[in-house]
C-alpha cells in the first residue's frame, strides 16, 4: 500500500481542493430610485430593501416605511439654499410635501436626504442637466428605412464631462401588424411581447458621436433601429446626468456584452453614500411624426 | 602579439548546421557536445552550431535531438583549424545501414529554465475537437492554462492572452485564432518547431510582459519532394514541400468545410450563416545561397469570414485576420560570428459590421506592422558566448467606431517600436552558466523608454541534477481587448501619453532531473508581479468624446506556483504528466470593492481563468505496428466566478416600462465551480492508400465519459426567484479524419 501512499494523498488534496466552493454572505442594502426632470415638479422617492439573490423579488415586500427624507437644492457654496421635505404615500414610497409649486431647475444640483431609523442614512446629489429644444422643422411622417429623419436640437450647458443623449420612441398604435420586420419576428418568435417595444429606447450616447452644425446646434440622424412600430410615434431625447449614465453602463455589464469575462460580474455604480441604486435626473424634449411603411414594389 | 593572443590563434573550433537527413530541416535546439571534454552548446533558431577554443586533438563530438538518434563521430582538430562540420540526424524508427547508438539523453540534455518545447507530431496525435491544434497542445503544458474548452487563448503562469508575445517565423501574429478563438491559426502540418518560454525568458525577446511562443514553420523538404492532405470533419489541410535547385520551399493550405452540413441544417433550422468559412495559407522558400548563407522568405495568410443574418431584417458580417511575411538572411562570418537579418510585416484586421433594421454599426481595428530585426552571435573565447540585437518597428493602428453610417470615434496611432539588447552567456567553470543580458525599448507614442535586465544561472549538481534560477523585467506597450467567450471583435490598442506601458518582474526557480532513464523531471516554482496594467474599462459602453487615458482602467496583480513536469519520452509508452499549482491575482480600483465603501479602496481578484490546481496526464501507446492510442486525461480546478448575493430591481425609469435587474456582489470572483475533468481519446491506424503512399485513419472521442463541465452560470430574470442555469463546455464529441503522406 505505500507505494500507492503518494498518489492517493495527491488525489485527495486535489478533490478537495477542486470542490465547488460558494462565497455568498449575504448582507442586505438600501436601494434608492428616483429621478429629477428638468424644469419639471420633484419627482417620488423609492427606498427599498434589497433581497437575497435566491429569494422571490417584490418591491411591495422590500418596501422601506417611516424614513425621513428630504431633497435640497444646493448652492454654489455646497450648502443647501432651500430643502424638501418628503412624506411616505405608501410603504417604501415618498413624495414632496408640500405642494408641488418647486420646478426642477437645470444646472443645478440637488441632494437627497433619508435617514431610516436604526438602519442608517443615505445621501446622493445629482447635477440636473441643462435643457434643450428640438430646433429643427420634423416632418410630418417619413418612409421608414426609405427616408432620413434629421433632428436638430439646440446646444445646451454642459454640467459633466460630455452631455450624454438617449432616444426614446413612443409608439401610438399597437398592433403587431404594425410593427416594424426586425421587431415584429422577435414577437413572432416568442422572444418578446409586443408590449416591450411600446416604449423602445436607445443605449446613452455619447454627445461627441453627433455633428455640431455651423449654427451651433447638434444634429443627429434618427436610427432605424427606434423604430418598433409603424404609424405616429413620439421621438424624446433625454439628456442624462453622470448618475443615470454611470447606473445603466454599470448594469449593463452585470447582463453580459462587456469585455468581462462570463461569469464575472461586477457591482452596479450608484454614487449613493450608505446605499445602492440610483439618484438621477435628466432633462428631455419631445418631438411628433409619423412612420409610413415603405410601398413593396 | 600576446601569449594569449598566440595561443588562441593555435585552438581551433567546429561549427556547422544540424539537420534531418530525410528532409533537411535545419534543428532548433539541437544539443551539441564534446564528450571528452564535457563541453556543449545547442543549436540556435537557424540550426547553426559553433564550439570554438577547443585545444588541437582528437574529440568524439556527439549530437542529440529529441526524437533523433544520436549521432556520434570522431573529429581530429589541428591547430588553428576552424572545421565546418554540417550534420545530419537520423529520427528514431529510420533504418539505415549505418551503425547508429541509440539517444542516451541522459548524457546532454539542455533543457532551459523556463522553455517548454512542443513536438509537431504531438500536436497531431493528440485527441482534439475535429481538428488538431497547437495551442491546445501548449495549453496542456504545466504553467499554461485554458480558459475554457472553446478558447484556444493561451494564459501563461498567471498572465492573459496578450501577455504573450507569439511570433511565426519571427513574425508578430496579433489574433492567432480561427472560429472566434475555438482553434488557433497554425497549421499542424507546416509547422517545425514550436517553443514556449513561460517566463523569465532571457534579452533577445521582449515587449511583453508574460512569455513567447516561438512557432518555425518548415522550411521545406531538401531532398525529396513530399507531401500530406488531411480530411477532417470540420477542415481539410494539404501541405507540400520539396527541394528546387537552389533549397527547398513549403507550401501549406487549410480551409474549413462546413458548407455541406451548413446546407444540411438550412433545411430544417433558421439562423444558419450564409458563409462561414476560415482559410490559412502558409508558404516558405529556402535559398541556400552559398555554404555561409541561407536566405528563407515565409508568408501567412489567413482569415476568418461570417455572414449571419438573423432575424428578420438583421445581419452581422464578420471578417477578420492576420497576414504576414518575413525575409531571413543569415549569415557565418566565421566559426565565432553568425549573423541574422530579418525583415517581417504583419497585418492584422477586425471588421466585424452589423445591420439591424436598416441601421448599420461597427467596430474596425488594423495593425500595420512592419520591421527590421539584426542578430549577431559572437563567441570570443570557450567560455563567453555574446549575443546583441535590434529590433525597429513601424506600428500604425487604426481604431474606429461606426454607428448608421457616421465615423462616431476615430483613434489613429503610428508609432516607431524600437528595442536593443545586449547578452552573454558566461561559463566559468563547467558546472555553472550564467546568461546575463540587458533590453532596451523606446516607444515613440508618449516617449516611453525603459530598460530591462535579465539574469539566469544554472548549476550542474550531477550529471542528472541542474539547478536553475531567473530573473527578468518586462514591459508591454501593447493590450488587447477580446472576450474570452468570443475573440471575433479583438482590437489592439497601445500606450500613449497618460497610458504608461504595463511592466513586471519574473523570478523563477528550476530544477531539471532524469530520474530514471528515459524520463525527464522539471520543476519548476515561479513569482511574477504585473503593474501598470492597462486594459479596456468595461463599463465604457461608449467611447465618443473621451480622452485616450479614459478608454482604459488601470491596475496590477501577481501570480504565483508550482510545475511539476514528468515526461517519458521513448518507448511504446510515451507521454507525459504535467501538475500546476498555481495562484493569480488582480486588482482595479473602481472593481471589487465593498458595497459601501470607496471605489479606490479596490481589493484583489482571482481572474476567471486562475485554477489553482491544474493536472494534465498524456499518453501514447503503440498497440502494434498498425495501432496507437493516445489519451489526454485533465482535471483542474473550478473556475472563479462572481456569485451575487441580493438583489434589487429599478423599475421606474422615465423613458422605459423595462425593469432593470440588478444584482449585489459581496466580492468579485470569490466563488469556484464545480472541478474539470475530462478524458479523451484518439486511435490512429496506419496503412497505406492502395500501396501508392502512406496513409493514417484517426477515430477520436472526446470528453469520452461526456462529463458536465461547467462554462459559466447565466441567471434568468424572468423567473422569480431568478435561476440560475449552467452553460455548459463541450459534450461527447466523436470525430474522424484521415491523413495521406505522399
Amino acid at each position: 500500500m505505500k507505494e500507492f501512499g503518494f498518489p492517493l494523498l495527491l488525489l485527495s488534496v486535489l478533490l478537495v481542493a477542486c470542490d465547488p466552493s460558494s462565497n455568498r454572505d449575504y448582507q442586505r442594502y438600501i436601494v434608492v430610485e428616483s429621478y429629477l426632470i428638468a424644469e419639471q415638479p420633484l419627482q417620488p422617492v423609492l427606498l427599498s430593501w434589497s433581497s437575497p439573490v435566491e429569494q422571490e423579488y417584490r418591491f411591495q415586500d422590500s418596501a422601506l416605511p417611516d424614513a425621513d427624507v428630504r431633497v435640497q437644492l444646493i448652492g454654489s457654496d455646497g450648502e443647501p439654499d432651500e430643502t424638501f421635505p418628503y412624506q411616505m404615500v405608501q410603504p417604501g414610497v415618498y413624495q414632496p410635501a408640500d405642494l408641488p409649486t418647486h420646478r426642477v431647475q437645470p444646472r443645478e444640483r440637488y441632494r437627497l436626504l433619508a435617514t431610516i431609523p436604526g438602519e442608517g442614512k443615505i445621501t446622493a446629489v445629482t447635477a440636473i442637466p441643462d435643457t434643450f429644444q428640438v430646433v429643427s422643422n420634423v416632418p410630418e411622417s417619413v418612409v421608414y428605412q426609405q427616408d432620413t429623419l434629421r433632428i436638430q436640437i439646440s446646444n445646451s450647458i454642459t454640467t459633466e464631462r460630455q452631455n450624454v443623449y438617449l432616444f426614446q420612441t413612443t409608439a401610438s398604435d399597437i398592433r403587431l401588424k404594425n410593427m416594424t420586420p426586425f421587431y415584429r419576428d422577435l414577437v413572432e418568435g416568442g422572444d418578446s411581447t409586443v408590449e416591450e417595444f411600446t416604449n423602445n429606447a436607445s443605449t446613452p450616447i455619447n454627445e461627441q458621436n453627433f455633428q455640431v452644425t455651423k449654427e451651433g446646434t447638434i444634429e443627429l440622424q434618427f436610427p432605424w433601429i427606434a423604430a418598433a412600430f409603424y404609424g405616429p410615434n413620439q421621438i424624446i431625447a433625454n439628456s442624462l446626468d453622470r448618475n443615470l449614465v454611470d447606473f445603466l453602463r454599470s448594469q449593463e455589464v452585470q447582463t453580459g456584452g462587456s469585455t468581462l469575462p462570463p461569469g464575472e460580474i461586477p457591482n452596479v455604480i450608484s454614487h449613493i453614500d450608505g446605499g445602492v441604486g440610483v439618484f438621477g435626473s435628466l432633462s428631455a424634449d419631445t418631438i411628433s411624426t409619423r412612420f409610413e411603411k415603405p410601398e413593396i414594389p | 602579439m600576446n601569449v594569449s593572443d598566440s595561443l588562441a590563434r593555435q585552438e581551433a573550433s567546429v561549427y556547422g548546421y544540424i539537420s534531418d537527413i530525410q528532409t533537411g530541416e535545419t534543428l532548433i535546439s539541437a544539443n551539441v557536445a564534446l564528450l571528452d571534454q564535457n563541453r556543449g552548446t545547442a543549436t540556435n533558431t537557424s540550426g547553426y552550431y559553433s564550439l570554438t577554443n577547443i585545444e588541437p586533438g582528437s574529440y568524439t563530438l556527439a549530437v542529440s535531438y529529441i526524437g533523433y538518434r544520436m549521432y556520434r563521430t570522431d573529429i581530429e582538430l589541428i591547430p588553428g583549424e576552424a572545421m565546418r562540420l554540417d550534420i545530419e540526424l537520423v529520427p528514431e524508427g529510420v533504418t539505415l545501414d549505418e551503425v547508429v547508438v541509440r539517444s542516451e539523453r541522459e548524457e546532454e540534455e539542455l533543457r532551459n529554465i523556463g522553455v517548454a518545447q512542443v513536438e509537431s507530431s504531438r500536436i497531431r496525435e493528440l485527441p482534439a475537437v475535429f481538428e488538431a491544434d497547437l495551442f491546445r497542445s501548449v495549453q496542456l503544458l504545466p504553467g499554461v492554462k485554458a480558459a475554457s474548452d472553446f478558447s484556444s487563448g493561451l494564459y501563461v503562469r498567471g498572465g492573459g492572452p496578450d501577455q504573450t508575445l507569439i511570433l511565426l517565423d519571427e513574425t508578430t501574429v496579433y489574433n492567432p485564432s480561427h472560429f472566434f478563438g475555438f482553434y488557433s491559426t497554425f497549421n499542424p502540418d507546416a509547422i517545425k518547431d514550436v517553443r514556449l518560454y513561460k517566463g523569465g525568458y532571457p534579452a533577445n525577446f521582449g515587449g511583453r510582459i508574460g512569455s513567447v511562443l516561438t512557432v518555425y514553420n518548415k522550411d521545406g523538404n531538401r531532398n525529396d519532394f513530399q507531401g500530406t492532405a488531411t480530411i477532417g470533419m470540420l477542415a481539410s489541410r494539404v501541405m507540400a514541400e520539396g527541394p528546387f535547385r537552389y533549397g527547398s520551399w513549403m507550401f501549406a493550405a487549410r480551409r474549413s468545410t462546413l458548407e455541406p452540413l451548413m446546407a444540411l441544417l438550412r433545411r430544417s433550422t433558421d439562423s444558419v450563416p450564409d458563409k462561414f468559412y476560415f482559410l490559412d495559407i502558409n508558404g516558405k522558400i529556402n535559398l541556400d545561397a552559398s555554404p555561409n548563407d541561407r536566405v528563407s522568405l515565409a508568408v501567412y495568410s489567413g482569415g476568418d469570414r461570417v455572414l449571419l443574418p438573423f432575424n428578420e431584417d438583421a445581419t452581422i458580417a464578420l471578417g477578420y485576420g492576420n497576414r504576414t511575411a518575413s525575409a531571413n538572411w543569415r549569415h557565418i562570418f566565421s566559426d565565432r560570428l553568425f549573423s541574422r537579418i530579418t525583415l517581417t510585416g504583419s497585418h492584422y484586421y477586425s471588421e466585424p459590421d452589423f445591420e439591424i433594421a436598416g441601421t448599420t454599426f461597427g467596430r474596425n481595428n488594423t495593425i500595420h506592422d512592419y520591421s527590421a530585426k539584426a542578430d549577431i552571435e559572437y563567441l570570443p573565447n570557450d567560455r563567453h558566448s555574446i549575443s546583441a540585437g535590434l529590433w525597429s518597428r513601424s506600428l500604425l493602428l487604426n481604431f474606429r467606431d461606426r454607428f448608421d453610417g457616421v465615423e462616431t470615434f476615430r483613434n489613429r496611432i503610428q508609432a516607431i517600436y524600437s528595442s536593443a539588447y545586449l547578452q552573454d552567456r558566461w561559463q566559468p567553470a563547467p558546472d555553472w552558466v550564467l546568461q546575463g543580458g540587458v533590453r532596451s525599448s523606446h516607444f515613440s507614442q508618449g516617449n516611453y523608454l525603459r530598460l530591462a535586465p535579465r539574469l539566469s544561472i544554472e548549476y550542474q549538481a550531477t550529471n542528472r541534477l541542474r539547478l536553475q534560477a531567473a530573473y527578468g523585467r518586462y514591459h508591454q506597450y501593447l493590450t488587447l481587448i477580446t472576450n474570452e467567450a468570443f475573440a471575433g471583435f479583438d482590437v489592439w490598442l497601445t500606450t500613449d501619453e497618460g497610458v504608461p506601458p504595463a511592466y513586471g518582474d519574473q523570478f523563477v526557480l528550476g530544477m531539471k532531473t532524469i530520474p530514471f532513464q528515459n524520463h525527464n523531471l522539471d520543476i519548476e516554482l515561479y513569482y511574477r508581479n504585473m503593474r501598470d496594467l492597462f486594459e479596456l474599462n468595461p463599463f465604457v459602453t461608449d467611447v465618443s468624446g473621451l480622452d485616450y487615458e479614459e478608454l482604459f482602467r488601470f491596475g496590477e496583480g501577481y501570480a504565483y506556483g508550482a510545475e511539476l513536469y514528468l515526461e517519458r519520452q521513448s518507448g511504446r509508452l510515451t507521454g507525459f504528466l504535467g501538475y500546476t499549482f498555481g495562484i493569480t491575482q488582480r486588482k482595479f480600483p473602481g472593481f471589487n470593492y465593498p458595497i459601501l465603501d470607496d471605489p479606490s479602496n479596490a481589493r484583489f481578484y482571482s481572474p476567471k481563468y486562475d485554477r489553482t490546481h491544474d493536472f494534465n496526464l498524456v499518453l501514447n501507446y503503440d498497440l502494434s505496428d498498425r495501432w496507437r492510442v493516445t489519451s489526454v486525461f485533465s482535471y483542474a480546478t473550478g473556475q472563479a466566478y462572481t456569485e451575487p448575493s441580493g438583489r434589487t430591481q429599478i423599475g421606474n425609469l422615465p423613458w422605459s416600462n423595462t425593469i432593470r435587474e440588478v444584482f449585489l456582489v459581496e466580492e468579485l470572483n470569490a466563488s469556484r465551480l464545480p472541478s474539470y475533468h475530462r478524458l479523451d481519446f484518439a486511435f490512429s491506424r496506419f496503412g497505406t492508400l492502395f500501396n501508392l503512399a502512406e496513409a493514417e485513419w484517426q477515430f477520436q472521442l472526446i470528453n469520452a465519459y461526456s462529463r458536465k463541465n461547467i462554462w459559466f452560470y447565466q441567471y434568468d430574470f424572468d423567473e422569480n426567484p431568478v435561476e440560475q442555469n449552467e452553460i455548459n463546455l463541450l459534450p461527447i464529441l466523436p470525430a474522424i479524419s484521415y491523413t495521406v503522406t505522399f
